[in-house]
């Protein structure tokens, strides 16, 4: 097992990003910056079984950005309090799983990882 | 004075590093600005801080941009690597066998940045690679980009579809494959002053037939060949003032079979020596150039008198009444 950081998209604009579209995937860092703390979803994932980096990060075999997504209903449905208009409001930097410093971007809190191969979806599949 | 780093109009800047910056991962400032640029009448611009080594890459690609308005990768003010790999912002990527920087996107720009990548793969891998139309990669350091499977690497490729792309001032050290391979087939592209040491092999055309145009480039010392061609493809006759330490510098004002000395090659310092007698004042003048028109060097310094080839113009000024020599800029 491999503990990951990943971030999905909780925006979607035409021909472009897709909410839930795994924006990146990376060794913990233990931080994010202050813009990516209300367009994406920071949170960890036991990466045991899922396809290499390269491949998750891959675009759709017609031209969509992402090839593999995690829909936010498969992460409420696995923590009911999360409060999926909170995540799909621009302005809010609401982060349930890493709670952000807003001062370095530390994160304050840490959850165990979510396991992957149970919530990252092939849209081509 | 015509910089080589082309700026965008009306350029968003956002900052890249660690938990202070306005991005941490270049993944997610790509997909954050993934917009129609052209309508916004707006670019964006990507500084990035030493705040560390930073193990990332970027597949830059779908926003709307045009020549005026466009997106750039490049190192926050006074962090240039100035021709020199440690003095810069570093990304040093060891994720699988993908790219550093994928430059997917018409007239994106990666401007002075330290680039290396590790892999283990049985194919080739990229540390820069680019297939559209008129990509910049000016002031770029690639150093020690190794590939620890059977594959090769090699350091900035241009793809098939690649046309008017411009790779300036760049140095490339110690690729185990190709120091800059440039494999369009249906356009021009262009090399202009980078210079290429230690690589398996300096300069090559790829693709194409007579697509690939060097000048001022100056290799050194790379295993297989400084400047060469792969399988059919050509180098364009209009490549010339190159110079190279074996027989293969293209053109007739190239210099073939030179010695070269640097400042300080054993510490990753490919700037021209004083005493140099290789590349100093042997280039063509490139300000007027009809592709892609500049007078300055890696370090940022004008290009004066006759210009050096490779990327540091030797650079000598004055100062109340006594003559100062510019080597080069080293914070570290």
């Amino acid at each position: 097992m491999a503990t990951r950081e990943i971030a999905i998209a909780l925006f979607s604009a035409p021909g472009r990003a897709q909410e839930g579209d795994i924006i990146t995937i990376r060794n913990p860092l233990g931080y994010v910056g202050r813009k990516e703390q209300n367009l994406f979803l920071w949170f960890l994932v036991d990466d045991t079984g899922l396809p290499s980096d390269e491949e998750l990060l891959s675009q759709g075999s017609l031209g969509e950005k992402r090839k593999y997504k995690i829909d936010l209903t498969t992460l409420k449905s696995l923590d009911a309090s999360l409060d999926l208009t909170r995540l799909r409001d621009p302005l809010d930097r609401y982060q349930p799983f890493l709670q952000p410093d807003s001062r370095d971007g530390t994160f304050s809190r840490v959850h165990t990882p979510l396991t992957g191969t149970s919530i990252v979806t092939n849209k081509e599949l | 004075m015509a910089s080589s780093r082309l700026t965008s109009l009306n350029e968003n800047v956002s900052t890249y590093g660690d938990g202070t910056r306005d991005y941490t991962s270049l993944g997610t400032w790509e997909a954050a600005t993934d917009i129609d640029l052209v309508t916004a009448t707006a670019g964006e611009r990507l500084e990035c801080y030493p705040d560390a080594e930073f193990d990332d890459s970027i597949l830059l690609i779908s926003a709307t941009t045009s020549a005026e308005y466009f997106r750039t990768i490049t190192c926050a003010p006074g962090n240039e690597p100035n021709g020199v790999f440690s003095n810069g912002v570093v990304f040093r990527y060891t994720g699988g066998a993908g790219t550093v920087f994928n430059i997917n996107e018409n007239y994106a720009a990666l401007y002075d940045l330290s680039l290396s990548k590790t892999g283990n793969t049985t194919g080739t891998m990229f540390v820069v690679s680019a297939g559209v139309t008129s990509p910049k990669i000016v002031g770029v350091v690639i150093d020690e980009a190794v590939n620890n499977g059977t594959g090769g690497i090699t350091g900035i490729a241009l793809a098939t579809n690649t046309s008017g792309a411009a790779i300036v001032n760049c140095g490339v050290f110690n690729c185990e494959s190709i120091g800059i391979a440039l494999g369009a087939t249906g356009a021009n592209n262009y090399v202009f002053n980078c210079t290429a040491v230690g690589n398996d092999k300096g300069f090559a055309a790829t693709g194409g037939s007579e697509r690939s145009i060097f000048i001022n480039c100056l290799a050194d010392n790379n295993t297989t060949y400084d400047f060469g061609t792969e399988g059919a493809a050509t180098i364009s006759p209009s490549s010339d003032f190159n110079a190279s330490s074996d027989a293969t510098a293209p053109g007739s004002s190239s210099r073939i079979d030179q010695t070269f000395t640097f400042l300080d090659a054993l510490n990753g310092d490919y700037h021209l020596d004083e005493t140099d007698e290789g590349a100093k004042d042997f280039g063509t003048d490139l300000s007027a150039d009809a592709s892609y028109p500049f007078d300055d060097d890696t370090d940022g310094d004008t290009r004066t008198g006759d210009w050096d080839i490779g990327f540091d113009e030797f650079v000598v000024v004055s100062s109340g009444g006594s003559i100062i020599t510019i080597y080069r800029r080293r914070r570290r």
